[in-house]
């Protein structure tokens, strides 16, 4: 398939203040019309690379492309009024993503505002329509709606300036599993309605499992593993990998699952350890992991790992 | 060493540890409305068991945490309800400490920010062991930090709270709660705030506590797979009762309440297929301040008949084979 | 305006707000209703009791004290609330700037907020007039310069703990320019606070101008203000109460009025930001 649209990250590095890199070094592809989870845990730095990818977090090396233009090359007025256009996102908490003093429908004509536009009413009735929202809502305040009807409204802000790509920064947090399912749906519908190419960014892999077509695994601020859902779910290559998979309680009152418990924690992204960054907490970790970082190969198509002794 | 585990815990129950009987507590929301938190619950924890509560939001988990632990809210009313220990009446407020102890979601919030880590440890076992000294106390907070995984205890026993990861943190708050020796570990959602792999080890930590210490726990969580792999016994909780409650392999293995049903059927699998659209549970969760009448599921209930609507069904055995397994429905699957 | 709206549904709120506009009003209106002219000395009629002639009576020099008090409260709430209103916009715009600037100035900025309130406030209202003398100007700018800490603080504060909120970082991803978050966003929230802590504030400026001037440091006579009133009443108390009292019970009514109304301010956004949250 063609990846004419698409963002390709090479190499990304993203370092919060005093050098500390909570990305270094990430290549990964989102294409349009393509869900793309991105999964790790606290320190991972998955949610340090949505908010690189619009312009919250500092491009401290690599290159972030789409649509012929390079974010880490462009000045922060040039991407303020660029990027928004192409690329938007959704927050974990919708509610407070949401100007408390501003009521909804002033909220959604914010995107036409800030950029010097006719604020489009119609467009505005139409998205509103587009994701089941009431044409009353525009006059209520985001403490009086509920929650999901607030993550709805945060979404229909996010498209209305028609981008391509959507980053969804764990949109299930804090939802119950019974309504969890409906909010799936509607993502899977509004991505197909709009075309959208979505970065899934989520610690839930029980979630990422059922919504997106490709999977990223990162630790530490490297990725470790990527390709095909399906594939990674079925055949872990990283020992991490593997663990985390493991570690997702999944319904088994026979208790027939084998679990992997790994020892000790993540290690702070201003001092990883040296040679792989998972050693110490790998059940494999021979002599070769402790000096020798592994990069990232494929044996098959489509699919990359990061380790000398993979599963 | 990292290992892994296959667990197969059998239980012999030898007279209930635990028993709540009726147990009613509402809250006055001003104004002079009142929202029912807890409506009848009865429930048997048994000795060396952990019993594993479940619930999503608003359905009174912690409330009834709270309730057990005698750390209700000061606009709690406590209607009704027995709490009796090995058959005997009690005021919680009096076993806390002794024969209750708690761990709570979050621990930054739980640990006191300003105290190191060894001086709050001490601290947790005087009102059990009033007669030791404090020398002793450290000693003993030493070895059950060891005994939770934590490593160099004597050092960390000299860190504050914040210097400390969650999962340690949470190690931290589980080595308190072990040190006075309970009959009862009440976790509300231990594992919530924190990662994945770092959820698996608390999760194996109070499986092996519960080996070790010989009590029994009550695991709250809103994660009915995480309680599938950890419990003996569940208690399903929706807004307030109880609508079923049975051993573990019994409740999955044939789940009567179409509550139940409908959970488990939420919970994706990693090996569904892909593009299935995702099980719901259409509606919203009733007003406590004015519940419908009959049964508190039925608005929400694809089964619901003219009966469930009138009249609130009680808990009642489904018979053989599984005489433990109870539901409160007019229509068990 | 909603504020005007839930201020007025308090009782105390309600009170306050109407003493307040009294005041104000009856300040404002003093040079167009038909009074004694308040510096017109009429020894013969010193310190005489209310009558048909003098509503409230007169003070030692026989000058009218109904005309004292409106007169005087143009010199109280007219002090009070442009010393106020110009803390406050000095202090924010400070606080605001400090949020923003490098480590440096922040620190800067922090220790000279806490240079000056170190000092208890009247003690250092003192010492800067005994320093550059009294009149209205001097003390314009110095009962100023005494305030402009707290809002400063306030300021940075509210200023802080909204910057990495969700909703400045979504108009952030929306394209929004630093001014526009600024002035459509950080201000209207950093206000909220500020309005309140001045609200609170103009009873003390009132009390502490009233006390100055009781001292003889602050408004020189003969122009009319409640501190002075009450203090040449006070050296008269024997021969008669009405000076003292009609600039007592002022003083008490618009610090009261200012303070109930700042209650009210605060009870309004309390509520609000707890459902917020």
């Amino acid at each position: 398939m063609s990846h004419a649209d698409a963002i390709a990250i090479r190499g990304l590095v993203v370092s919060y203040g005093a050098g500390v890199p909570a990305v270094s070094g990430v290549d990964l592809t989102l294409g349009a019309g393509r869900t793309l989870g991105v999964v790790g845990e606290s320190g991972s730095g998955k949610s340090t690379l949505a908010r690189a990818l619009v312009g919250l977090a500092p491009i401290s090396g690599g290159s972030i492309e789409l649509f012929g233009r390079d974010l880490a090359a462009m000045s922060r007025a040039e991407r303020r009024r660029w990027l928004p256009f192409h690329v938007q996102i959704i927050f974990q908490d919708p509610v407070a993503s949401l100007s408390p003093r501003m009521t909804l429908g002033r909220a959604l004509a914010e995107p036409f505002r800030i950029h010097g536009r006719a604020v489009d009413r119609e467009a505005i009735a139409a998205l509103l329509a587009a994701l089941g929202l009431p044409e009353s809502l525009s006059a209520k305040y985001p403490h009086q709606v509920s929650g999901g009807q607030a993550r709805r409204v945060a979404i229909a802000r996010a498209l209305m300036l028609k981008p391509r790509f959507l980053i969804a920064d764990e949109p299930t947090a804090g939802l119950d599993v019974s309504v969890q399912g409906d909010f799936l749906n509607f993502m899977t519908r509004i991505q197909a309605q709009f075309g959208l190419g979505i970065l899934f960014i989520s610690h839930n892999l029980s979630v990422v499992a059922r919504t997106t077509q490709e999977l990223a695994v990162l630790y530490l601020g490297r990725i470790v593993e990527t390709g095909d859902t399906r594939a990674i779910f079925a055949h872990p290559r990283h020992p991490y990998t593997h663990a985390l998979l493991s570690a997702a309680p999944t319904i088994d009152p026979e208790r027939r699952k084998q679990r992997v418990i790994l020892r000790g924690e993540m290690a702070s992204p201003g001092n990883p350890p040296g040679g792989c960054r998972f050693h110490p907490r790998c059940p494999l970790a021979a002599e070769r992991c402790r000096t020798e970082e592994p990069q990232l190969r494929s044996e098959e198509a489509g699919r990359r790992f990061a380790c000398h002794f993979p599963l | 060493m990292s290992r892994t585990t296959a667990d197969h815990d059998d239980t012999q129950a030898t007279g209930p540890l635990v028993q709540l009987r009726g147990l009613d507590v509402d809250f006055a929301v001003g104004r002079g409305r009142v929202a029912s938190a807890l409506r009848r619950i009865d429930l048997d924890i048994a000795q060396n068991s952990i019993v594993g509560l479940v619930g999503e939001s608003g359905s009174g988990k912690s409330t009834l945490a709270q309730a057990l632990m005698g750390l209700l809210p000061s606009n709690a009313v406590f209607r009704n309800g027995e709490i009796r220990l090995r058959g005997r009446t009690v005021e919680p407020e009096a076993l806390r400490g002794r024969s209750l102890s708690m761990v709570f979601q979050d621990p930054m919030n739980a640990l006191h920010p300003v105290m190191r880590i060894g001086t709050q440890m001490i601290d947790a076992q005087r009102a059990r062991f009033p007669k030791l000294r404090s020398g002793v106390l450290r000693q003993r907070a030493a070895d059950m930090l060891r005994q939770v995984g934590i490593a160099d205890p004597e050092n960390r026993l000299e860190a504050y709270p914040h210097q400390l990861s969650g999962g340690m943190r949470q190690r931290v708050m589980i080595a308190m709660a072990l040190l006075v020796e309970p009959d009862l570990l009440i976790a509300d959602e231990p594992t919530t705030a924190l990662d994945a792999t770092i959820e698996a080890q608390i999760a194996e930590l109070l499986r092996l506590s519960k080996q070790q210490f010989n009590g029994s726990i009550l695991f709250v969580s809103h994660s009915l797979a995480l309680v599938s792999e950890l419990c003996d016994h569940v208690v399903v909780l929706y807004a307030g009762t109880i609508v079923e409650r049975a051993d573990v392999r019994s409740l999955f293995s044939h789940p009567a309440h179409p509550y139940t049903r409908a959970l488990i059927a939420c919970e994706p699998r990693h090996d569904d297929p892909p593009g299935l659209p995702m099980v719901s549970v259409p509606g919203d969760l009733p007003d406590p301040a004015a519940l419908p009448p009959g049964c508190v599921f039925a608005p929400r209930c694809a089964h619901a008949s003219e009966r469930c609507h009138r009249e609130n069904p009680v808990l009642a055995p489904l018979g053989a084979p599984s005489p433990g397994h109870l539901t409160a429905c007019w229509h068990p699957q | 305006m909603e504020v005007v709206a839930a201020v007025w549904r308090s009782p105390t709120g309600r009170v306050g707000l109407i003493l307040a506009v009294l005041l104000v009003c009856g300040a404002l209106l003093a040079p167009l209703l038909p009074l004694w002219p308040p510096n017109r000395i009429d020894v013969a009629a010193r310190l005489s009791p209310p009558s048909a002639v003098h509503w409230l009576g007169t003070d030692h020099l026989g000058r009218d004290l109904l005309s004292r008090c409106l007169f005087g409260a143009r010199v109280a709430l007219g002090l009070s609330l442009t010393v106020t209103g110009l803390a406050m916009v000095v202090g924010t715009v400070i606080g605001v700037g400090m949020a923003y600037a490098p480590r440096w100035a922040e620190r800067a900025g922090l220790v000279v907020f806490d240079l000056i309130g170190a000092y208890p406030t009247v003690i250092l209202a003192l010492a800067l007039v005994a320093i550059f003398g009294p009149g209205v100007n001097n003390l314009l700018v110095l009962i100023t310069l005494v305030f402009v800490p707290q809002f400063g603080r306030i300021a940075r504060a509210q200023t802080m703990s909204l910057r990495h909120r969700p909703f400045l970082e979504a108009e952030i991803t929306l394209g929004a320019s630093p001014a526009r978050i600024l002035f459509h966003h950080v201000l209207p929230n950093v206000l909220g606070p500020v309005i309140v802590l001045a609200s609170m504030n103009i009873p003390f400026v009132i009390t502490l101008e009233a006390g100055l001037s009781f001292l003889g440091f602050g408004i020189r006579p003969p122009l009319a203000s409640w501190g002075s009133t009450l203090y040449d009443g006070f050296i008269y108390l024997d021969q008669s109460a009405w000076p003292a009292v009609t600039a007592g019970v002022a003083l008490s009514l618009a610090t009261l009025a200012f303070t109930l109304l700042g209650e009210s301010l605060q009870g309004y956004l309390d509520p609000l930001r707890r459902s917020r949250a």
